[in-house]
Order: C-alpha cells, then structure tokens, then sequence
C-alpha cells in the first residue's frame, strides 16, 4: 500500500502538471478538490483516466468516482480492492 | 482614421525573445520553448499555477499579455475587448491530443482536449485579467491588417470598449510569434499620452506584422 500510494503520488504530479508539487508535499489522507491541491473538474477527468491507463481499472459511475477520487488514500484503496 | 485610438503598448514573443515597445526585455536563448516560457513565467508572473496546464499557445498568450497588462489595469474588464489572429489555429493541441487516441493506447486527455480550439487562449486570458469584453479569435494564413483594423474600430464604436488587445498568436511545431498591442480610447485631455501611436492601419500593421 505504502508503494502504491507513493507511486500515486508521483503519477498524479506528473498527470495534472502539478509544477513546483512534491509528492511528500500531498497528504494521503486530505481531499484532492477543492481544498488540498484545489484540483477542478477537468483533473478529475484527467485522474480517471490515469487509474484505467496505469492500473487497467475503470471507474464506472460519477457518483462511485466522486468517493475514489477523494484523496490519494481512496484511490490507493480501490486499486488494491479492484487489482486483477 | 479613427482619431480617438492610439496603441499605446506592444509586446513580440519570438525565438527565445521577449521584446516590450520594441526594447528587448527577456532573453532565454538555447533552450526549447517550455523552459524558455516556464523561465519567463517565473520572472513576470510566478503566482498561477494554472499556467502549468495550459497548452503551449495559452502560455504564449498568458506571458505576452502579462507584460502589457499595466494598460489595463485599472479599467473595467467590461470596458476590455480581445481581437486575436493566427494561421495555425490550435493545430499544436490537436496533435498534441491525437497522441491520446492512438488505436494501441487509446486514453483521450481531457487536460489535453480543452485546448483544442484556438479560442481558449482568449478565455485563459480574459480569465486572468477578469475581461468580460467582447472577443474574437480569427484563423486566417497572415495578419490582414485593414480587416483587423475594422474589426478593432466596429469594437470600439459599438461595444462600450475602450481598451482592446489586438494581435498576432500563433505556436506551430516550436515555432512561435506572438505580437500584441494594446488599443485605448483616448480623451483630448489625455492627447499627450507617452508615446503615442495613432490607430491606423499602417500603424497596425507596423506594430503587428513586421515580424510575421
């Protein structure tokens, strides 16, 4: 898990072009909208397709998206729960 | 000729330049445009990170406009218009996202797609600078300085505009030229504005074309 969401981190950074962001600079646990980084709409689109890209996993409705993507933590969490 | 308009600023971007009212300003030479644009962002703006997402001709866009942004400070974004001009339209983005949609690795980047029309610069723009003015974004293979300029004119007498930023936008394989100038309505107490310009065609063109 610890792997996991250190790789997140790194991948998130380099998806959204989270320029001057270090990944020990994102708390696991806090939220990614809004508050945290402030992340908009498009990231979300934009860290969807991430997790189908680099871990083959698809989320399959908004409103199962919007409790994944919460923080780094949840996402780790549905990837570990969805891993073929 | 339309004797209340001066061009009261310009501003050109091009191989690895940045030059205000003709004086050469920045200078980033040998490296390619992204470290030359994200140097140039660190010196003039440093405190939008929103920059780092955008596409090479909004961050063209967002720099040149920067530096002329001291015109319009102070002015109602209502009273701000945008008239933009480029032969590429967003031809960079586009090839950009096609590299998202390759029949092998087929994972469309939203990030990416936003930027697929060449009118989003003016938006990343008037998002910035909170300009609600009237705006328009032309494709056209050169800068017609006599249709711009009645563009720029019909602006001016019908819109309650009285500043614009006019010019010439354009990002196509690393090659890049933006050339901006900034419009204003004058009163006759202001004639004596510093160095000023007069609007007229041969001026827009001048200021605008010469490089291009």
């Amino acid at each position: 898990m610890d792997e996991l969401i250190k790789n997140l981190k790194k991948e998130i950074i380099e998806a959204l072009n989270l320029e001057d962001v270090k990944a020990e600079d994102i708390d696991t646990e806090a939220p990614l909208f809004n508050e945290g980084l402030g992340l908009d709409s498009i990231d979300a689109l934009e860290l969807i397709v991430l997790i189908e890209k680099k871990h083959g996993i698809k989320i399959q409705s908004a409103d199962e998206g919007k409790q994944i993507l919460y923080s780094v933590k949840t996402i780790a969490e549905f990837i570990i729960k969805n891993k073929k | 000729m339309n004797n209340n308009l001066i061009i009261s600023k310009s501003c050109k971007i091009t191989n690895n330049t940045i030059i205000v009212n003709d004086k050469l300003l920045f200078e980033n030479n040998n490296v390619p445009y992204n470290v030359f644009i994200k140097n140039a962002y660190k010196k003039y703006i440093n405190n939008y990170p929103k920059f780092f997402k955008m596409d090479n001709l909004s961050k063209l866009g967002i720099i040149a406009v920067e530096l002329l942004s001291d015109e319009f400070k102070s002015i109602d974004g209502k009273e701000i218009g945008v008239v933009l001009v480029n032969s590429a339209s967003s031809l960079d983005a586009d090839q950009t996202f096609q590299k998202t949609i390759v029949k092998d690795n087929y994972f469309p980047s939203p990030s990416v797609f936003v930027y697929t029309l060449p009118n989003i610069v003016i938006g990343e723009i008037c998002i910035k600078h909170k300009i609600y003015g009237e705006s328009s974004f032309f494709v056209s293979q050169n800068f017609d300085s006599t249709f711009i300029y009645n563009i720029v004119c019909d602006l001016f007498s019908r819109q309650g505009i009285n500043t614009a930023i006019v010019g010439w936008l354009d990002f196509i394989d690393n090659d890049y030229l933006a050339s901006l100038c900034i419009i204003k309505k004058i009163s006759q107490q202001n004639l004596n504005y510093n160095e000023m310009i007069n609007f007229t065609i041969e001026n827009l063109n001048k200021t605008i074309n010469k490089d291009i």
